[in-house]
């Protein structure tokens, strides 16, 4: 069987290892923008093939498809979902194991999903705001100035996934603090909004959330289009510093339990992270009139108020909790994935080890 | 006992950040370890800013101060003696040093920080790296300190000599600041989360894109010398220091001073604010009631540390006004925190037996002061301790009680949890090894 990967980090890596444990005798294929040596070996030793080419690009990666003649692809990470690779990739008849363009917007848009989670009263809300300037948001904050309002303890993000960055959280509770505060968040939103200009695929370009608290877990899915499958939880060292200080970044390490469950979490409360990311899923599909067939993450946190509440949605695998579950994967990924393409997921018996695991990032100063 | 802080923005857009209003209400905060000086530095993109006043923090500093103060890196300082000015280092690396208690070289308190501060710009600039740098000069400086440096390079350097005499606390806000701190209520004031404290020997530095922390090889527990004035008397009641909660220590000693030194009493009053805590627990253990007997006027001063014994008497009248309805005619046990000279507290039983109160039996919450601190406590010379000239019944007499007792130091060390080789008991007269 050929089956060939998209993307060249640690994530993808450890896909590719899972590939390459099949009992289906892959041959594995791969495209990445730099090469990833650790693939690049399990490509030699399974005599496939290794392209260096945009990954973003959909014509790109759909020739590479073809040319190699592969029998199914494999999106690693977020940025060609949203570019429409998927959609180019299954329009030659490839199956492909990937969110389309449309269905990436649940990560794409920090904002519409939360739009979609509201219109469908799907559980584990926050309320939220967006701008498409830091002007209107800034006006719209001088008419809520009221220290009680939720608008004075907010995250302020960028409404567009932009590589986990720029996210702050600013609690307004001391009012002898908040004159500093308010002026802090205003010059933050005039910085996202230059930081977003980059982005020309969506309007919406400051997202302001309320605040909440509490320990941060990552649900990751499998998704045939029908079921959708948990798999064992991963909680990510985000902050990048020492007592856990400093901002947030695209992930310093993670670990995972022994089974499905993380120590601060219940079966209940895991059922209900399920259901959430379930209720997304279905909700997009509605939405976009397609289906849905590859990986899905929700980024949860365990509130005191609400209990398992989203606080984003990944259509791919986390990076690096991915590598935590797909180490742990004892099923034929192959397998896996064959079912996910039949939509016949909820037949397949889908089994992690039960030892817990832990990763740690590395990474130059700067 | 000057009371610091420092915090540290990181993130992306941290020079958004305008730190000086933060750092002015932390030293409020902290405004009990130091009421003579108070300094405000920060770092912004035209390099220091400075404002150095004498005088309470709030009278200090007005608003067009804090407004006008640039600067996304914050540090602060409050002394109590307009002498202990923060040390600014000009070469061979520009940086500005604050710190509490002393050095161990053999001058003044002022001296022995600019001789630190010299100390610790030439070894970075001879080491290079700034935190192998700090650490050996806390490995070679013996003494009993905890300071903060803010260098040129945006580096905030802190740590704590190797016994852990004086406390430093390490807190955050959301994402992006970090804080080092002399106590725990600061953090609270300025809405961070406390997360930890610095340990003897350690020293942290925050830097752009990093905080690392780096040890000297840690002595034994035994070896260590945590302050025990900070616990009795110096720390505010809701700090933590050293994960140890001050307000549990001194509501335990007055249990034990109430097991130690039992009295039979009407009331307890305890003399605000220190001794609250242990009129609360004296109380607790003895099943005394507990009476509100003074209310204070004008700002909380610290008396002991005032320099004249006019102003210090002043002080007194001014702070302890009694409740005549919570002494008339009634036994009395009073606590006080210390007893330094008498005074303080020959005017209070005066005061108290004047508004009626029959039997006055003092109980004070430590132990008696015998000697100087080593590590700039202000204490004074041991000549005006009356500990040492009196023994108990005799300070009763002069102080016009009907009996008087200090706490044990071994209940002091119970109240706080810690054995004998890990307290700095010094001014109590108890040298160990």
């Amino acid at each position: 069987m050929k089956v060939m990967g998209v993307g060249g980090g640690s994530r993808e890596h450890a896909l590719a290892e899972a590939i390459a444990r099949s009992n289906h005798e892959p041959k594995i294929f791969w495209v990445s923008e730099d090469r990833n040596p650790g693939i690049y070996r399990l490509v030699k030793r399974t005599r496939g093939e290794y392209a260096l080419a945009r990954i973003t690009d959909p014509l790109k990666v759909a020739s590479l498809a073809e040319q190699w003649g592969v029998d199914m692809v494999v999106i690693g990470p977020e940025e060609p979902n949203f570019h429409g690779v998927v959609d180019e990739v299954e329009r030659r008849g490839i199956p492909c194991i990937g969110a389309r363009r449309r269905l990436s917007i649940l990560e794409m848009s920090k904002a519409e999903m939360r739009r979609i989670q509201w219109r469908y009263g799907i559980g584990g809300k926050l309320l939220f705001k967006t701008y498409r300037s830091y002007m209107e948001a800034i006006r719209d904050l001088e008419k809520h100035s009221e220290l009680l309002s939720w608008l004075q303890n907010v995250a302020l993000k960028p409404a567009r996934q932009a590589g986990g960055k720029g996210v702050k959280v600013i609690e307004d509770v001391q009012v002898y603090l908040h004159g500093e505060k308010s002026r802090f968040k205003q010059r933050h939103m005039r910085w996202l909004e230059d930081y977003m200009s980059g982005y020309t695929d969506i309007e919406d370009k400051i997202l302001v959330e309320e605040r909440v608290w509490g320990p941060e877990y990552t649900l990751q899915c499998f998704v045939d289009g029908r079921t959708v499958i948990g798999m064992p939880l991963v909680q990510d060292n985000k902050h990048a510093h020492e007592y856990d200080i400093g901002p947030e970044t695209g992930g310093m390490g993670s670990y995972t339990g022994k089974g499905l469950l993380l120590p601060f979490i219940t079966r209940e409360e895991y059922e209900r992270s399920l259901s959430i990311v379930k209720s997304m899923i279905d909700a997009v599909q509605r939405e976009t009139d397609e289906r849905y067939h590859g990986f899905v993450a929700g980024q949860m946190m365990l509130t005191e108020i609400e209990g398992p509440t989203l606080i984003e949605m990944y259509s791919r695998l986390g990076d690096p909790e991915g590598v935590n579950v797909l180490a742990m994967l004892e099923t034929d990924i192959i397998d896996i994935f064959e079912a996910i393409i039949d939509e016949r997921l909820s037949a397949v018996k889908i089994r992690f080890s039960e030892g817990a695991t832990v990763g740690k990032g590395v990474g130059p100063e700067g | 006992m000057p009371g610091l802080i420092g915090i540290y923005p990181f993130g992306l857009g941290r020079e958004n950040w305008r730190l000086a209003r933060f750092v002015y209400y932390g030293l409020l905060a902290l405004q009990h370890r130091g009421q003579e000086l108070a300094a405000i530095i920060t770092y912004g993109d035209e390099g220091f800013h400075k404002l150095s006043r004498e005088g309470f923090v709030d009278e200090a500093f007005t608003e067009n101060d804090l407004n006008a103060m640039p600067g996304f890196i914050g540090m602060g300082y409050v002394a109590p003696s307009k002498d202990q000015h923060p040390v600014f280092v000009e070469s061979p690396v520009r940086m500005i040093l604050i710190g509490d208690g002393k050095p161990g070289f053999g001058n003044g308190v002022q001296d022995s920080w600019r001789a630190f501060g010299e100390l610790l710009a030439d070894e970075i600039s001879r080491v290079g790296d700034s935190l192998k740098a700090a650490r050996q000069v806390v490995e070679e400086v013996d003494g009993g300190y905890s300071f903060m440096a803010l260098t040129e390079d945006q580096e905030l350097i802190a740590g704590r000599d190797i016994h852990g005499v004086k406390p430093l606390e390490i807190g955050s806000l959301g994402f992006d600041l970090g804080a080092v701190v002399s106590e725990s209520s600061a953090l609270d004031v300025l809405g961070m989360e406390h997360i930890a404290h610095i340990e003897p020997g350690e020293v942290v530095r925050f830097d752009p894109y990093s905080i690392e922390r780096s040890r000297v090889k840690p002595h034994s527990r035994l070896n260590m010398s945590k302050c025990s004035f900070e616990y009795v008397y110096l720390a505010r009641p809701d700090s933590i220091i050293d994960g140890i909660s001050v307000y549990s220590v001194r509501e335990r000693i007055g249990m034990i001073l109430a097991k130690e030194r039992p009295a039979e009493a009407d009331v307890v009053i305890g003399i605000p604010e220190t001794a609250i805590p242990f009129s609360l627990g004296y109380s607790r253990a003895s099943g005394i009631p507990a009476s509100l007997g003074f209310v204070t006027t004008g700002r909380k001063v610290r008396t002991a540390i005032k320099p004249s014994i006019f102003e210090r008497l002043m002080g007194v009248q001014l702070k302890l006004n009694p409740i005549r309805c919570a002494m008339d005619g009634k036994d009395i046990v009073l606590i006080d925190d210390s007893v330094v000279r008498g005074t303080t507290l020959r005017n209070t039983v005066w005061n108290m037996k004047r508004r009626g109160a029959r039997r006055i039996h003092v109980r004070i919450g430590s132990p008696a002061i015998m000697a100087p601190c080593p590590y700039g406590i202000e204490i004074p010379p041991p000549d005006e301790l009356i500990a040492r000239a009196l023994d108990e019944r005799e300070i009763a007499e002069v102080v016009g009680a009907d009996s008087f007792a200090f706490l044990s130091i071994d209940g002091l060390c119970r109240a706080i949890g810690l054995e004998k080789g890990e307290l700095c008991l010094k001014c109590w007269g108890c040298e160990k090894r």
